[in-house]
């Protein structure tokens, strides 16, 4: 199978240097906004579709490097200019007739090296075509007029889209510009769905047929010798095809249906497509849509690579845990250690937090709502800046076991903070300890004691005067919880966990924070 | 592991049996010496499949050693001969400064602009193009430590290709030779096609290995040993007759020049000889003559030898130099006379599916003058 292995991107955006391992099939491109999820994809383009090969150069500024433009601007000389270079590597089947066109040793330093298929792609000042710049140069100004973009193999040979290696369609849903991106796609597709034959069979009976309509016309004659004639070039097929389904033209659906259907086509294997790129599938899309989206990719994902760059936590763990690459500052991190028994848990609950764990700093994990309510103030309280300032996240289980997201986390080298109950077992409070011994970066945090069992429990016992003002109750009503006698405010508040974390949280009262919150949120700023 | 070498006679349809015989299923790379070579390959494929096999390629010798071993390992040559900033511009068909120069007098000086093997500049003009005249031996020079250049190219063939046929073989000399047989020790599928006594006739490259030993003729023997102690299956006998020539021609050509050709027999023509009719024989504008040389000097439509290898005629007449002047006599023998216009010689006379004419040098020089273009 023919897929994209790696990309080197040196000087491209907002991206110095950067490294990216492509899986064979399935990739989830995730990170903060602007971490450079769009960036990654563009460059793809850039390499494979000979993007911007006919753009002005005025486009150069928004491409290159801003630290590269500022360390030319520091140190202004032709040696300082920026530059563009970008590679792909891509893993051909030798049985294709172009393959060999793509592999070649000359990539990355120019030495003996092993042999690999593959693109670049290079925009680099032309010094012979801007001789006399040097002074403008030397001024600190970037003779973009003067840059040279160049597109060859591994093998050294000129690269075209014309020879490509392997059949690569990009899906973007984000463009505004419909009728553009509407047309590469139909493009894309009829160049990968038929045949070279095919193509140029249908395209010359297309346009004799289309000569002899006018033909039929009978026009009359503009005057002696001279008529209208139907200029051929100004009628290209590929460039009015669209794709019709029940006689609708596709871009005329709904945009949400028009990805849907558009991601249905490139899938399926006929049309041939070995490549997919999708940037942010789940706009426009509503859960129900997605949810049949999702369920399309996961089902055929093995016709094809897709690298798909989203921000939604139902696609990436619906397209599985394993396959996604985490865009961070220090360069993108694979997720493929994550144990399989895991990743297959998250496809299952779908309702998560993962990408908000992967892309926090710090973070809590607790239990439930009362916990997401509250943390927050008493982390403001202890610490004197909001959990926004430190850049820590307050993440609710909602019954999905913590363990769950801690062996998600263990890869990621993330600071974090299990606030829990020990449900009055003596056992859960031993096993924490062990924990905490032997994890540095993930602690969990409980009530000492069995009397302190669970976060209500330990909140009243520090807070019993005050909230046995602020909370009423009625008299002779029993607010027992799971069949127990707690008392009427700690049941009242175990039975309406959300309802009293509410009230609290508006009352304006400052609450005593029981030890281990206090523990907690200490060891996760340390 | 099949290495293979057919040694063909005059005519037996190298071209036709190396289209024929591929499967056109399978990745064939066929390589020839000149364009020529290629069209006829390419028309032949076609008769034979209707098209080009999707995964056979075609391509002259040279394109492919340029595009295919020298291009994508640039690194390595740049690395070998330790110039790292080095980035090719290109290939240029002018040769490289020559070792010696000879002065007015004639005597012989050591060039001072030759560059010796071990550097980049014997391979690549100063601008940066590669010699076309020395890119197979810069293929034989490259290497590191134990892992050659030669090696690697071999491993990339037999990664794309699972065929490599080499058609007229015998037309490569020197480098481009040494190259073939020292790709050929790695290759999983190699096939050589050539004629043994058609060497030396092609315009371009007629001196040197692997058909002169020092300044001494390589023997047909001799030839096929090498080969065989190369580790070559030598195949003598698919093709060994002649589909064009008659049998009267093949015995003919056999006897006089020494050269073993037997006709497949399809054909029917015979030698005649030209005398009082020779006239008659120019004018026909049915019969093509064949000169030894300087044919576009004359009004009739002649070839010269060399150029007419390849070439299936209806009828040839073959107008002889002074050497076989006695060609007729029983005791011709061709001894005292080169193996090169032997080996021409051999060619024009194997040209015709029909009539052969022969017609002696002295009995052209009375008429020719008549014939020169004004």
């Amino acid at each position: 199978m023919n897929y994209i292995k790696s990309l080197h991107i040196e000087g491209f955006k907002k991206f110095q240097t950067l490294d990216v391992q492509f899986n064979e099939h399935m990739n989830i491109l995730v990170g903060e906004n602007e971490a450079g999820k769009s960036t990654i994809l563009d460059a793809l383009r850039t390499v494979m579709n000979q993007q911007y090969r006919n753009a002005d150069k005025s486009v150069l500024k928004d491409l290159f490097n801003t630290e590269m433009v500022d360390a030319f601007k520091a140190a202004p000389s032709v040696k300082t200019l920026p530059r563009i270079y970008i590679e792909v590597e891509l893993v051909l089947d030798p049985i294709q007739r172009n393959a060999t066109y793509f592999y070649g040793e000359v990539y990355g330093e120019r030495k003996q090296q092993d042999l690999k298929f593959g693109i670049r792609f290079e925009c680099k000042y032309d010094e012979e075509l801007g001789t006399g710049m040097e002074q403008s140069i030397l001024d600190g100004k970037i003779p973009y007029e003067y840059y040279a973009l160049n597109w060859a193999t591994f093998a050294n040979r000129p690269y075209q889209m014309i020879k490509r290696p392997l059949n690569f369609l990009s899906i973007d849903t984000t463009n505004s510009a419909a009728a553009l991106s509407f047309n590469y796609y139909n493009r894309t597709l009829f160049t990968s769905r038929y045949d070279e034959a095919t193509r140029a069979r249908a395209k010359n009976e297309f346009r004799s047929k289309l000569e002899d309509a006018l033909e039929a016309a009978e026009l009359p004659p503009i005057s002696d010798g001279r008529k209208f004639g139907v200029d051929s070039k100004k009628v290209v097929l590929e460039t009015i095809l669209s794709v019709y389904e029940n006689s609708v033209a596709l871009e005329n659906r709904g945009s949400g249906m028009e990805s849907l259907i558009k991601t249905q086509i490139a899938l399926d294997r006929v049309n041939g497509l070995d490549v997919i790129l999708m940037e942010e599938p789940e706009n426009h899309l509503s859960f129900s849509t997605l949810n049949k989206m999702l369920y399309e990719i996961s089902s055929q994902q093995e016709n094809s690579q897709i690298i798909v760059a989203t921000h939604s936590n139902m696609i990436a763990s619906r397209l599985n845990l394993k396959n996604v690459l985490w865009i961070t500052e220090d360069g993108i991190m694979s997720l493929s250690n994550v144990k399989s028994d895991v990743a297959e848990f998250f496809v299952r609950a779908d309702d998560n937090a993962f990408l908000q764990l992967l892309l926090s700093k710090k973070v809590f994990l607790v239990e439930g709502a009362t916990e997401f309510l509250l943390l927050p103030m008493f982390y403001k309280q202890i610490a004197g800046r909001t959990i926004e300032e430190d850049g820590v996240s307050v993440i609710s289980c909602n019954g999905i076991s913590y363990k769950r997201y801690l062996e998600i986390a263990e890869a990621t080298g993330k600071k974090i903070a299990v606030v829990t109950d020990n449900d009055e077992k003596v056992d859960r409070i031993a096993e924490a300890s062990d924990f905490n011994k032997t994890h540095n970066m993930q602690h969990i945090f409980m009530g000492a004691t069995v009397d302190e069992w669970t976060w209500e429990a330990c909140v009243y016992k520090d807070n019993q005067e005050v909230l046995d003002r602020m909370i009423t109750v009625q008299a002779g009503a029993e607010y027992k919880f799971h069949g127990r006698d707690y008392g009427a405010v700690l049941g009242k508040m175990l039975n309406n966990k959300v309802d009293v974390a509410y009230q609290m949280l508006m009352s304006g009262t400052t609450f005593a924070v029981p030890q281990y919150i206090k523990d907690a949120i200490a060891w996760l700023r340390e | 592991m099949a290495k293979r070498v057919i040694l063909a006679v005059a005519g037996a349809g190298k071209t036709y049996h190396i289209c024929h015989t591929i499967d056109p299923n399978k990745r064939n790379l066929i390589l020839a010496f000149t364009h020529e070579n290629i069209y006829n390959i390419q028309k032949e494929l076609c008769d034979a499949h209707g098209h080009i096999p999707e995964q056979t390629t075609v391509s002259t010798f040279d394109s492919f050693v340029y595009h295919q071993m020298v291009l994508p390992y640039e690194p390595s040559i740049a690395e070998h001969f330790d110039r790292p900033e080095f980035v090719s511009r290109g290939i240029c068909t002018i040769d490289p400064p020559p070792k010696t120069i000879r002065n007015s007098e004639g005597r012989t000086f050591s060039n001072p602009k030759y560059k010796t093997k071990d550097n980049l500049a014997h391979y690549v003009t100063t601008k940066g193009q590669y010699y076309c005249a020395t890119i197979s031996e810069l293929v034989l020079q490259v290497g590191k430590n134990r892992e050659s250049l030669v090696k690697r190219v071999a491993e990339r063939l037999n990664l794309f290709y699972d065929c490599v046929l080499i058609d007229e073989f015998q037309d490569f000399r020197e480098y481009d030779y040494e190259l073939i047989m020292a790709l050929s020790k790695h290759l999983n599928d190699v096939v050589l096609v050539g004629d043994y006594y058609q060497h030396s006739v092609s315009a371009t490259n007629n001196s040197g290995k692997p058909f002169k030993n020092r300044s001494n003729d390589v023997s047909y023997d001799s030839f096929v040993a090498e080969l065989e102690n190369a580790g070559f299956e030598v195949d003598l006998t698919a093709l060994d007759k002649s589909r064009r020539c008659s049998a009267e021609i093949c015995q003919y050509v056999s006897e006089k020049l020494g050269i073993n050709i037997s006709s497949h027999g399809n054909n029917i023509g015979s030698v005649i000889w030209v005398d009082e009719n020779a006239t008659a024989i120019l004018e026909d504008q049915q019969i093509i003559k064949l000169l030894y040389k300087d044919a576009a000097r004359y009004s009739f439509h002649a070839i010269n030898w060399s150029y007419s290898k390849g070439d299936t005629m209806d009828a040839a007449c073959v107008i002889l130099t002074d050497n076989f002047e006695k060609l007729a006599d029983d005791k011709f023998s061709t001894r005292g006379i080169s193996q090169t216009t032997i080996n021409k010689l051999y060619v024009a006379m194997t040209r015709s599916s029909g009539n052969l004419y022969l017609m002696r040098s002295s009995t052209f020089k009375e008429i020719r003058n008549s014939y020169i273009k004004k």
